[in-house]
């Protein structure tokens, strides 16, 4: 290569002007090789130079293509199970917290409420009674008790009259045998009452018996307030394949609603450039939807784990992958990205690819290696190409 | 003359100039990082090579006109330096964003 020159150049020359004066082409071609020489060795100075200014710039500001918009999903299953007798919406329209969504055969759900109610009205009946169960128990006790008294004195009037055989003490037993049963009866009439009393069921203020039937209500009507699914996101109806009369289960899935509130990109980053990101920092975000549309987010924190697929366990033992290639891929970790909100120009859809790119403040370090290399003034401008340091704000996901 | 004739009786199929006026538009999308092409994204890095290839067909026409290639030194070397220079140039540029 570095022959050719010697070689090639004077053939231009001569063809260009073959009657010139020697001076004159001695001049060109020495214009021509200096020329030559600053061309060739300033496309090699800027060559590298553009390489380390791309370098640095990929390091200071890392970058991934592999990064998708998401939000929050909320399934939406109704809370009892019956036939969808109303829908009142259709996909993809957006919906309010607390918009009707669908409804479901309330009638079942309205007779047990019914029955509920009249319980808890029977219920104030029982207890009515049970109520007048105990006076009537206290009643019993009053007369037990004058029954007992009476006996008691009866036997200490006609004791004292056997010495005197006024009395035979065939009398005088019967008497104690009164005394005895009377007080018995007492007893009885009090443990009447006890019962009674318990089977009023009251506990301090409240009336289990009613307590329970009042419960009882509770769960019905909400199981006829369940019968009305509702949002309770702000967000879009999505994946809706639903028509009327489809059986809704406890608990299954209708259909689900992107909840619209938060918006965030999960961006996978390779673990090399995870060191340069820190939650709190600005991110440009460019969504492939919206060519030259210009988006913002903040970095909300670095994902802590990852599955590893090649270290697993197969009953009690370990299994290893026994292979280890030589180019070894680096690890994504991924980076959540709280969005700006979503402007109506331009809306987000969950699942949209996305570049983002972390403006990462860190204060770039000039590697060892290089330092000597670099003038200081150099090194100075390259620390401009990034801006100071500024405190984090905190953040939930440190 | 004989190593380097196919330069020297011809012009380029298009000129320079509009070569690197599509070069330069086609960065011009906005600058976005991924550019879309009918449907198919490429990243940038990639239609800068691309466009760089174009800017070095016609930087090396013109140090051919000037006559200066002779000079320049190792062409392999450098030319390689001007395909790299316009690449991370047309990168830094336009992309950096």
């Amino acid at each position: 290569m570095t022959s050719e020159p010697a070689k090639s150049a004077p053939e231009p020359v001569k063809a260009a002007t073959p009657v010139a004066p020697k001076a004159a082409v001695s001049s060109s071609i020495r214009l021509k090789k200096i020329f030559g020489r600053l061309f060739g060795i300033l496309s090699v100075v800027s060559a590298i130079g553009l390489s380390f200014l791309t370098w640095w710039e990929l390091d200071i500001r890392p970058r991934t293509d592999d990064a998708y918009l998401r939000a929050n999903i909320v399934g939406i299953a109704a809370n009892v199970s019956g036939y969808i007798t109303e829908l009142a919406v259709v996909d993809n329209q957006k919906v309010s917290v607390g918009d009707l969504l669908f409804r479901v055969d309330v009638r079942p759900y309205q007779a047990e409420l019914d029955v509920a109610l009249a319980n808890l009205a029977y219920v104030d009946l029982e207890i009515q009674a049970l109520k007048d169960a105990i006076t009537q128990r206290e009643a019993d006790i009053v007369n037990a008790e004058a029954v007992a008294l009476y006996n008691v004195q009866y036997l200490a009037r006609i004791e004292p009259l056997l010495p005197k055989q006024f009395v035979t003490p065939d009398q005088v037993d019967a008497a104690k045998r009164n005394v005895k049963s009377s007080e018995a009866n007492v007893l009885q009439a009090k443990a009447a009452l006890s019962q009674a009393q318990a089977n009023l069921g009251q506990v301090g203020d409240v009336n289990v018996r009613r307590a329970r039937a009042q419960a009882t209500v509770v769960e019905k009507r909400l199981n006829v307030g369940y019968c009305e699914v509702r949002s309770s996101v702000n967000g879009y109806v999505t994946n809706f394949n639903s028509s009327v009369g489809q059986f809704a289960q406890i608990g299954v899935q209708v259909f689900a609603l992107v909840d619209t509130s938060s918006w965030y990109l999960l961006a996978n980053y390779q673990e090399t450039d995870i060191r340069m990101i820190e939650p709190g920092m600005s991110v440009a975000v460019y969504l492939m939807a919206y060519p030259r549309v210009h988006f913002r987010g903040v970095v909300q924190g670095i994902g802590w784990a990852l599955y590893d697929q090649n270290q697993g366990s197969n009953g009690v033992l370990p299994t290893v992958s026994p292979t280890l290639d030589w180019v070894r891929l680096a690890q994504r970790f991924p980076v959540r990205i709280v969005m700006d909100p979503s402007q109506d120009a331009h809306p987000y859809r969950m699942g949209a690819t996305a570049t983002a790119i972390v403006e990462s403040n860190r204060r770039h370090q000039v590697p060892d290696i290089l330092k000597p290399l670099l003038p200081d003034a150099l090194e100075s401008w390259l620390d401009t190409l990034t801006t100071p340091p500024a405190p984090m704000p905190d953040s939930p996901g440190r | 003359m004989s190593n380097d004739n196919h330069f020297a009786s011809t012009k380029l199929p298009i000129s320079p100039i509009a070569l690197l006026l599509i070069g330069c538009l086609s960065m011009l999308t906005g600058c976005d990082p991924i550019l879309e092409v009918d449907g198919a994204f490429f990243p940038a890095w990639l239609v800068c090579m691309i466009a760089a290839g174009f800017m070095l067909g016609g930087i090396r026409w013109i140090v051919y006109r000037l006559g200066i290639e002779p000079f320049v030194g190792p062409r392999v070397t450098v030319y390689f330096c001007v395909y790299l220079t316009c690449t991370l140039g047309l990168w830094l540029g336009f992309f950096r964003l």
